[in-house]
């Protein structure tokens, strides 16, 4: 299956693209998780990191689905 | 800081200033400090702009020491927006230079008879008043230009701009930075129309000759502040984030958790987020010779703002923050950094809050004024206002006043001040301080954004109800108790997540003072200043009815989670439970 993911802030350049906040396609097993994606960008899968998959908040072991939009943050705040 | 400077500007033959020692105020600061002193002498039904309203400004409990982030001033009042009491806050060098000076807190009372144009001069031998006509109804750069002519620039300045002098709702009071430029605002509920009705232009405060505020016990003090700036650099919020991304590295986060508002509400996605976000804005300011970081006074380690440079390479405004890119930007469907800057640079030579001008002009394109994503048209509604034509007296008037008169129904106010970058429908736990704080809709009341969206001081589902009365009700209490400390509210990230960073700031307030305070008593605290402001607003008038959002919150769908503001009024009414 295949799913768009976006990485944000000082992620964004782990990103195939190096871009933050510009989507690209992953490709994963048919029951991939979060975690999964996250090894094909060489982000290693531990806190904190923010996760939201198609908008709500998600853990790393997380089923993801076909289509599904995952979007992750190194731990950011402001206000 | 024991004493409080007290202004009539209203007594017979002119002005009269009268130092009284602290007396029962002793231990207060800050926002504890403000609204104790509204609450107890001021009429609650009065009328705002009236002589009875007392514009109140104190720095914390710590400001004046060498403790970090101890900087923030706090601005109190009978507020012109709401109705009720207010605690405005604001960052600037005006904070740390009061409290050097030895003051707990500047009492401006009365009103003056003559319409004249006062500024206020502080030094180490004391304070003046004096009648300046010459800077009436100039924007706060002008009037900090002129005035550092006058006083050199060594003096940090609290001006208003126009719109304090109209009176307008929405006015702010300007404290310059460290680079002396009017950019710090008290920016919600209207306290510069209260500053404007006083007849006080400017205040000066020069702090030459004056040393840093002794601890009690020094050593202990230091050992604690030490232990304080460890644990904000610790945290990868205060020690990086903030720093490199500003407070916009949130446009892109509510962006992706479907609660940022745009187009006054109506969706939780704005499409052109990418190019107003913080990572954009930072890279911009870096390549245009600006700053993409940079403190907002002296002490602060975090440094969450900026320098924002034209097209030119010139200085036009500092870091617009979250709130404003978001409030001139996606609210207003505009994704264009350039106008955001320049509403906001407009914004501060006025002397208006970004939030609720930037609500503003949204209510404003709803009711046809303006189309969404026009950004040439809002930069000329906010014109408008400093113009004061009649237009711009209501847009500068607040949302409320503007959805009223141009019959809109979605206007996002609580008690009349307009919410800020967080729909309560994906963020519930916002939803729930928006409605009750004592303030009106404020996010810094009780941040509960944090634990909804951020993954800080816990989890709580954001899209469900469950858990956010108490989540709000204690970030409020907390929060109330920051707001006393002279600490910017940003050290609660670290505080939240690291018991002994928040060990070290009450060690802090023990050394410096000479005491043995407990989490427990910051607790209490909290819950004192909150039970002054609730008691206040009661006697102004009101009820649990005024607790509410708008009704559109609850009746319509926020896309793309269709989702409603879920939390039930009971649940509401059991926020101040204690
Ligand atoms: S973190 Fe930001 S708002 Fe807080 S004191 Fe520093 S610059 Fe000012």
């Amino acid at each position: 299956m295949k799913i768009e993911m976006i990485l944000y802030a000082s992620l964004g350049k782990m990103a195939p693209h190096k871009n933050a906040g510009s989507p690209f396609q992953v490709e994963l097993e048919a029951d991939g998780t979060v975690r999964n994606a996250l090894e094909k960008v060489e982000i290693p899968a531990r806190h904190p990191l923010i996760i939201f998959v198609n908008g709500r908040h998600s853990g790393f072991d997380d089923r993801l689905n076909d289509g599904d939009r995952l979007a992750i943050f190194p731990p950011v705040a402001g206000g | 800081m024991d004493k409080i400077l007290r202004i009539d500007m209203g007594a017979e033959g002119g002005p009269s200033l009268t130092v009284f020692p602290v007396g029962e105020f002793a231990g207060l600061g800050g926002r504890a400090l403000t609204s104790a002193i509204v609450s107890k002498e001021v009429a609650p039904l009065c009328h705002a702009l009236g002589a009875e309203n007392k514009l109140v400004i104190a720095p914390g409990l710590l400001s004046g020491s060498v403790a970090a982030n101890s900087g923030r001033l706090s601005i109190g009042c009978k507020s012109p927006l709401t109705g009720g009491i207010k605690e405005s806050n604001a960052g600037g060098m005006a904070s740390q230079t009061l409290a050097k000076l030895g003051y707990a807190a500047i009492v401006i009372e009365g009103k003056p008879k003559d319409g004249a144009t006062y500024k206020i001069v502080i030094n180490k031998d004391g304070a003046t008043v004096k009648a300046d006509n010459s800077l009436k109804m100039l924007g706060n750069y002008a009037t900090v230009e002129k005035l550092a002519k006058e006083y050199g620039d060594k003096p940090c300045f609290i001006t208003i701009g126009p719109a304090g002098e109209m009176k307008l709702s929405a006015a702010s009071i300007a404290c310059t930075d460290m680079e002396g430029r009017p950019t710090r605002h008290a920016g919600r509920g209207g306290v510069g129309a209260v500053m404007g009705s006083k007849g006080v232009k400017a205040i000066v405060l020069d702090d030459t000759g004056a040393s840093m505020r002794a601890p009690k016990d020094p050593e202990k003090f230091k050992e604690a502040n030490k232990m304080w700036v460890a644990g904000l650099k610790k945290h990868p919020v205060t020690g990086e984030g903030l720093a490199a991304y500003g407070t916009n590295v949130l446009t892109n986060v509510l962006n992706e958790a479907g609660g940022y508002p745009t187009n006054n509400f109506s969706i939780g996605r704005f499409e052109g987020h990418t190019k107003i976000s913080g990572e954009t804005q930072a890279a911009l300011e870096t390549e245009r010779g600006g700053l993409a970081t940079h403190g907002c006074h002296k002490g602060c380690i975090i440094r969450c703002s900026g320098v924002y440079h034209d097209k030119n390479g010139q200085y036009l405004t500092k870091q617009p923050e979250y709130e404003t890119v978001w409030a001139h930007g996606g609210n207003c469907g505009i994704d264009d950094l350039d106008a955001i800057a320049m509403l906001d640079r407009l914004d501060d030579d006025y002397g208006l809050d970004t939030i609720e001008m930037g609500a503003t002009i949204g209510v404003a394109m709803e009711a046809g004024l303006a189309k969404f994503g026009d950004a040439e048209a809002a930069i000329n509604l906010v014109k408008q206002v400093g113009q004061g034509t009649d237009l711009g007296r209501i847009l500068g008037s607040g949302a409320a006043v503007t959805g009223k008169v141009f019959g809109v129904e979605r206007v996002p106010v609580v008690k009349g001040q307009a919410l800020p970058a967080y729909d309560p429908r994906a963020v519930q736990g916002i939803g729930v301080t928006y409605a009750t704080s004592t303030m009106g809709a404020d996010h810094t009341a009780g941040y509960a954004v944090g634990s909804n969206i951020l993954g800080i001081g816990g989890k709580v589902d954001a899209l469900s109800p469950d858990g956010q009365v108490d989540l709000s009700r204690n970030l409020q209490i907390a929060t109330a108790a920051v707001d006393s400390t002279g600490m910017c509210l940003f050290i609660a990230f670290a505080v939240l997540d690291q018991p002994e960073t928040f060990q070290a700031l009450i060690d802090m307030i023990n050394a410096f003072y000479g005491l043995n305070l407990t989490g427990d008593d910051v607790a209490a605290l909290g819950m004192s200043v909150l039970r002054n402001e609730r008691d206040f607003n009661t006697r102004a008038g009101f009820t649990s009815a005024h607790d509410r959002l708008p009704a559109f919150f609850t009746n319509e769908f926020l896309p793309p989670h269709n989702i409603k503001f879920k939390v039930t009024d009971t649940e509401l009414d059991s926020v101040f439970n204690f």
